[in-house]
């Protein structure tokens, strides 16, 4: 069997991986990236939505990877009244295909070894405190040496389980998602909406973010725990029925989303988590790519930093954890506790906030006073809630 | 194998998203890039995945 020694192998090559490989090879580390599939980024399994000033932050933008530019959101109440929000929406719908492509491209340049249709099959340790992870790279068994291991392999991920870190889920932390892409559809391709309602989506909303030229993302997600009673594909059967009857579908995805405010372990002795792996998508948005780069940059540091002082334990790691935590975990646990309050919100509630919402002048429907106007009308909710923003 | 336990995943109903895998507490889900594999020794047969796949797929045997 062949074997093959890196400093730091990198499991999957999404955005986190992908750019947690960029920033290794960048600071000197002999970097090897694998990637399950043919291709990084297909199948694209994601809305494809980020936001301008949080992906601008973290990588030049290429046109080329951007299907349409967001200006406004538009929030749908269960009883179908539409609330134009104000102008700070203003974000991307990406095409995945090329977007995941690109940043593979450039951990390459930067030096990484990127190996597709490799699969990581498990990792054990040896003797030495290194870790050994088994791969078939098409039909070829293999092991990898590696001084640490980023696991950046997605919802799906076993790095941590490998690693003795429970990463799973329970029902009520995980979204159930279906996706169609929509051809035909008459929308504004500057316009994103989002579609409260239980009745197709509970514990979850429905979006459509469009891809310009006729073409949208159309899904939902559904909480786990509601799954039994509302089947996330059949479900958005009837949501397309009811809201794009002249929409044709061109592709299906299923998904699952990790909800919860974030994992209680992200390291272990020479192992990293990052992205969906580490469960560091925003719980009320269900957005992940932009908070899963920054996550893997950031890994990617804490890595090189622990080879170079000869220390990859578990203790000298953890400091990757407390610059996630300082950095997104308030906003972690302030969309946790929020996505829980609108989960639970009555429909009549959120119908009546949408009418209050619409007589505001369009520049003052922030995402602020939207909880402001729901938390003044909630006072309960109000205490629960300002703790978090306090 | 104990004909009482396990869970049926047909690969050709299944979009290998990876939910199931997610929430498996036994981590007896195995997804690779073109099928997804049970492992049943492992599998307490508790229905998690069933629960929640977006497609309904996993069948309890």
């Amino acid at each position: 069997m062949k074997k093959y020694t890196f400093d730091i192998t990198i499991i999957g090559a999404g955005p986190a991986g992908s750019m947690a490989a960029k920033r290794a090879a960048e600071k000197g580390a002999s970097v090897l990236l694998i990637e399950k599939d043919k291709y990084a980024g297909i199948p694209v399994r994601c809305a494809e939505g980020v936001y301008r000033d949080e992906i601008t932050r973290l990588v030049d933008i290429d046109d080329s990877w951007i299907c349409s530019k967001i200006i406004f959101s538009e929030l749908v109440s269960p009883d179908g009244n539409r609330v134009r929000a104000a102008e700070d929406a203003s974000g991307f719908i990406l095409d995945r295909k090329k977007f995941d492509q690109a940043l593979a491209i450039l951990s390459v340049e930067s030096g990484a070894d990127l190996r597709t249709e490799t699969y990581a099959s498990g990792m054990k340790k040896n003797v030495h405190g290194e870790w050994e992870v088994s791969a078939c790279t098409r039909g070829e068994d293999i092991k990898i040496l590696t001084k640490v291991v980023i696991g950046a392999d997605g919802v799906e991920s076993r790095v941590g389980r490998w690693a003795g870190i429970d990463t799973s889920l329970k029902l009520r932390e995980i979204e159930s998602c279906c996706q169609f892409t929509l051809a035909d559809l008459n929308i504004d391709d500057q316009t994103v909406q989002f579609y409260m309602s239980k009745e197709f989506a509970p514990g979850g909303y429905a979006w459509v973010f469009p891809k310009s030229g006729g073409l949208a993302n159309v899904g939902l997600g559904i909480l786990g725990t509601y799954v039994k009673d509302v089947n996330p594909e059949k479900s958005l059967k009837n949501f397309v029925k009811r809201y794009f009857p002249e929409g044709r579908v061109i592709s299906q995805i299923a998904g699952g989303v990790p909800v919860l405010p974030g994992l209680k372990d992200m390291v272990a002795d020479g192992v990293l988590l990052a992205g969906d792996a580490a469960r560091q998508v925003d719980p009320l948005s269900g957005g992940g790519i932009t908070n899963s780069m920054a996550a893997g940059i950031m890994a990617a540091e804490h890595a090189v930093r622990s080879i170079e002082q000869k220390d990859t334990s578990k203790k000298n790691l953890t400091a990757y954890q407390k610059e996630w935590d300082r950095k997104f975990g308030k906003k972690m646990r302030l969309s946790s506790k929020l996505k829980k309050v609108v989960d639970d919100l009555d429909e009549e509630v959120f119908n009546n906030l949408v009418g209050k919402m619409s007589l505001l002048p369009q520049q003052k429907r922030t995402p602020f006073a939207f909880f402001k106007t729901l938390l003044l009308n909630q006072p309960k909710l109000f205490l629960d809630v300002a703790k978090f923003i306090l | 194998m104990d004909k009482n336990r396990g869970i049926l995943i047909d690969t050709n109903l299944c979009d290998l998203c990876g939910a199931c895998v997610a929430v498996c507490p036994e981590d007896a889900i195995i997804l690779q890039e073109r099928n997804i594999e049970v492992m049943q020794d492992r599998c307490t047969k508790c229905g998690l995945c069933a629960a929640v796949c977006p497609l309904n797929v996993p069948e309890l045997l």
